[in-house]
């Protein structure tokens, strides 16, 4: 058999090694002194650094109480109580789901707003004109004219197109 | 990072006092090898156990407590060296010298402490975890979950960094 790993040699020392394992090795290691070697030589540094290392432990183990989150408010800061009826796990699904919906009802909301707006005829107001009758009488006959009125100040336009609407002789 | 995997617990309230009083000594001291003072390995200690605490209050089913526990502990180390950029630096540790009333041994002791000191940091980040990890007597499963170093590595990284901080130790102690 192969000599021991120094990977396995420290399996071995710290009891890591499956049954099966540690009786082979246990068998190698009676037969190979360059192994017990090694094997001494990891126990050695394992105790020394274990040794070494207690210098780094704190003098007393204090008492550690642990205040409880719900007890200093710590619970209801993080999450609003509708949320914790989601699970982690459906919490954002839930959020993509309900995101989806508000951008699908944006879409079709915006969609009708500007099919309406297509639809309808242009307004005069829209234009900055409107069209006005115009009346005229005298003492023969009366004439009733339509034409177009500019809003903004309130007067004909250059070159107005007026319609005669209706004509009467008095 | 290594995220730590979900266990099972099967009731939160009553299996979480149990599981503080169980680890939390343990993690108190773990985070005073690492940290070296006591109000930041208290701090490790209450996080670690909150997080735990919100864990199972959120559901977490935990298979494996206590190295979920480690690899949370570890995860805030890291996160709170690096914040207060002492990776590299040593901590002042509080270590046990009041009993020495000898001057001598009292500053043999700091020698000791300093020379192991810097021969833990010429070792890579992983392995320091795992001789930490190691003096916790850590199963070999466990330290595989915390670390994320495959179970068929343990025994060759451990050997090789035990080797190592030995070698160091003692060429550290040579005046």
């Amino acid at each position: 058999m192969k000599c021991l790993k120094k990977g396995k040699l420290q399996e071995f020392a710290d009891g890591a090694l499956s049954e099966t394992e540690g009786k082979i090795a246990a068998a190698h290691l009676q037969g190979c002194q360059g192994c017990q070697r090694n094997l001494v030589q990891i126990k050695t540094d394992s105790s020394f650094i274990r040794e070494k290392l207690k210098s780094f432990n704190p003098v007393a183990i204090p008492e550690i109480p642990f205040v409880p989150a719900r007890s200093v408010g710590i619970k209801e800061s993080r999450l609003p109580v509708f949320w914790q009826i989601f699970h982690t796990s459906v919490r954002i699904p839930a959020a993509a789901l309900v995101l989806a919906g508000m951008v699908l009802i944006g879409l079709i909301f915006g969609l009708f707003v500007q099919t309406r707006r297509l639809s309808r005829p242009e307004s005069a107001s829209s234009t900055g004109f409107q069209q006005e009758a115009l009346y005229v009488s005298s003492a023969s006959s009366f004439q009733a004219f339509r034409l177009d009125i500019d809003l903004k100040n309130y007067k004909p336009i250059e070159n107005p197109n007026i319609i005669l609407l209706q004509e009467e002789s008095q | 990072m290594k995220q730590p995997e979900k266990i099972e617990v099967e009731d939160p309230g009553k299996d979480f006092n149990a599981l503080y009083e169980a680890y939390s000594p343990a993690i108190y001291k773990f985070g005073f090898r690492i940290l070296g003072n006591h109000e930041e390995a208290n701090d490790l200690a209450q996080e670690t156990f909150f997080r735990l605490y919100q864990a199972l209050e959120d559901g977490c089913k935990l298979t494996n407590p206590r190295s979920w526990i480690y690899t949370v502990a570890i995860n805030i180390c890291r996160d709170h060296l690096r914040r207060k950029k002492k990776i590299r630096q040593a901590p002042n540790l509080q270590y046990e010298v009041s009993k020495n009333s000898n001057r001598e041994q009292d500053l043999e002791l700091k020698q000791d402490v300093a020379a192991l000191r810097r021969a833990l940091e010429k070792l890579p980040e992983r392995d320091r975890v795992l001789v930490m990890l190691y003096l916790d007597n850590l199963s070999y499963d466990d330290m595989a979950q915390v670390t994320g170093i495959k179970f068929s590595s343990i025994g060759k990284t451990l050997s090789r960094a035990i080797a190592k901080l030995a070698q160091f130790s003692r060429e550290g102690e040579k005046p």
